[in-house]
């Protein structure tokens, strides 16, 4: 294992990814992140890599009648990259998911209406996601990925439900 | 404020905000959930209406989606209501504790949000009424029965209510066998002779009363298959723009809902398999209209017959549509619309 001090460092080892997420496949949202090489192998094919990576990254999504969500959090993903760049992933991952409710909301105190102030919830959201693209080469800095995945959160009494999204985003190497 | 700029715009190109068109989607805090609440719909009506979805655990959204949903927001206000731990709604409540006295109490206090929003300051006479669509059907009878729903309320409208669970499990089965002969009797191919058969058995093995969850919701299976195989029954969606403006707007994610939804309905329908309404409607004093389609397996319309025995009110009435199954608003939508609206008062 690299220590993180170092892996710091060596500027090649770390990537920045962002893209265009789409939640339930339609609404807007967002990923930002950057990762480190944590451990590198070669492959047994000629020139193909193993690569154990991780990082912090940031999503955000919207459903504009209901609430906007903002998820800070990090992943430990696997990269199996070939020697032309052609790159599967898989990723896991946690983010404290920041719900703020884009519509008011109202509560009924001593019989009067009054609205809630800045009303939202916070919960803990695990994460996993694929990723099949092309990554960054000794040629050219930058690749693309298409990243499906999902986000478990708890919107309703506990309940683990699915939030699916779809990435594509452009991965840039330091 | 609005820009005097934007005012002028729409007024030149002929899309001037209507005053008295209502479209607010908010939430309701209550204790530690959520309650997601779209209102939409006629305000100059003076007539609102709060939906209560099926499932349990569904959500509103689907209903939002029928063709008859246009026709009732021209002429009234539609107030959908996601209840507790269903669609867009969001709480702590662990699922264990969810009962049928809590959503209750939640519709009690959006009743009482809707009154203070739209009914306290608005001149004439604003109306409230229930609607419940079957598990609404269970819950709607609570609301009316457990709190002072009744002293607020212009009128109930039960369509395909499910107010009965052991004479609906009963009386589904006993329809089950008599259509499943019917059609086995006539001319039918040989999957469908199959298809009949095995719903002949679900229903030949169905207690009188549910044993078990599980037998209740085998049976309801069988009832929704069987739907699937009657001709008469029509389904109707909305058309691709309509169904754009509707996806756009929805509010849940088809995942969540999908994952969510059994998980919250168990519960609820574990506590209420042995619950009945039907002797309470003797105390229901409000006007009521009570919606049943012909072919509806799943609550069969001699529900809705039993509740014209046994009701209180005045004011009653009772349509069943020859066309249709457990989702009139989506099979005969103008007749189911024209209904309602003539019960309220709100007919163009």
């Amino acid at each position: 294992m690299i220590p993180l001090s170092a892996v710091v460092l060596v500027a090649s080892a770390v990537e920045l990814t962002g893209g265009l997420m789409l939640e339930d496949g339609y609404r807007p949202g967002a990923r930002v992140g950057a990762h480190w090489a944590l451990a590198e192998a070669e492959g047994a094919a000629r020139g193909a890599t193993h690569t154990l990576s991780g990082g912090p990254d940031l999503a955000t999504y919207v459903v504009p009648s209901a609430r906007w969500a903002t998820l800070p959090g990090g992943t430990l993903g696997y990269r199996r990259t070939g020697s032309g760049g052609f790159r599967l992933s898989a990723d896991v991952g946690a983010a404290v998911a920041l719900h703020k409710y884009t519509v008011p909301t109202y509560e009924v105190v001593d019989g009067e209406l009054e609205e809630v102030r800045m009303a939202g919830t916070v919960r803990w959201a695990p994460s996993a996601r694929l990723g099949v693209g092309v990554a960054p080469t000794e040629a050219r800095p930058w690749g693309a990925m298409f990243r499906p995945g999902v986000f478990f959160e708890t919107p309703r009494n506990q309940v683990m439900a699915p939030v699916l999204v779809a990435e594509l985003a452009g991965v840039w190497r330091l | 404020m609005r820009s005097p700029k934007l005012l002028a715009l729409l007024v030149a190109t002929g899309c001037a905000p209507d005053p008295g068109w209502i479209d607010d989607r908010f939430f309701v805090r209550v204790d530690d959930a959520d309650l997601y609440v779209h209102a939409v719909g006629n305000g100059m009506s003076n007539r609102f209406v709060l939906f209560l979805h099926g499932g349990p655990g569904g959500g509103s959204g689907g209903y939002e989606l029928s063709p008859a949903a246009p026709m009732l927001h021209e002429n009234l206000v539609m107030v959908y209501l996601d209840q507790r731990g269903a669609g867009a709604s969001e709480g702590r409540t662990p699922v264990e504790d969810l009962t049928l006295d809590l959503l209750t109490s939640d519709v009690s206090t959006v009743m009482e949000v809707i009154e203070l929003k739209y009914m306290a300051d608005r001149a004439g006479t604003p109306e409230l009424w229930l609607m419940g669509h079957s598990w609404g059907g269970m819950l709607g009878p609570s609301v009316l029965f457990e709190t002072d729903a009744q002293e607020r309320l212009s009128g109930w409208i039960e369509v395909a209510g499910a107010h009965d669970i052991p004479k609906l499990h009963a009386d589904s089965a006993q329809m089950l066998l008599a259509e499943a002969e019917l059609q086995l009797e006539g001319n039918v191919d040989e999957d469908t002779r199959e298809a009949w058969q095995e719903i002949q058995a679900v229903a030949r093995r169905a207690d009188p009363t549910p044993r078990d969850l599980d037998a209740l919701l085998e049976l309801n299976q069988a009832a929704a298959d069987a739907t699937d195989l009657i001709e008469e029954v029509d389904f109707q969606a909305l058309d691709g723009g309509d169904l754009m403006g509707w996806l756009l707007g929805r509010s849940t994610s088809w995942a969540t809902n999908a994952a969510a939804a059994p998980k919250v309905a168990y519960p609820l329908l574990e506590e209420s398999l042995d619950r009945s309404w039907s002797e309470r409607y003797r105390d229901l004093e409000i006007p009521t209209l009570l919606i049943s389609g012909r072919y509806d397996f799943v609550v069969p319309p001699t529900l809705a017959q039993d509740v014209q025995l046994r009701i209180a009110s005045e004011r009653v009435e009772s349509v069943v549509f020859d066309n249709s199954a457990h989702m009139p608003m989506f099979s005969e939508p103008t007749a189911y619309a024209q209904t309602v609206l003539d019960f309220v008062g709100s007919a163009p």
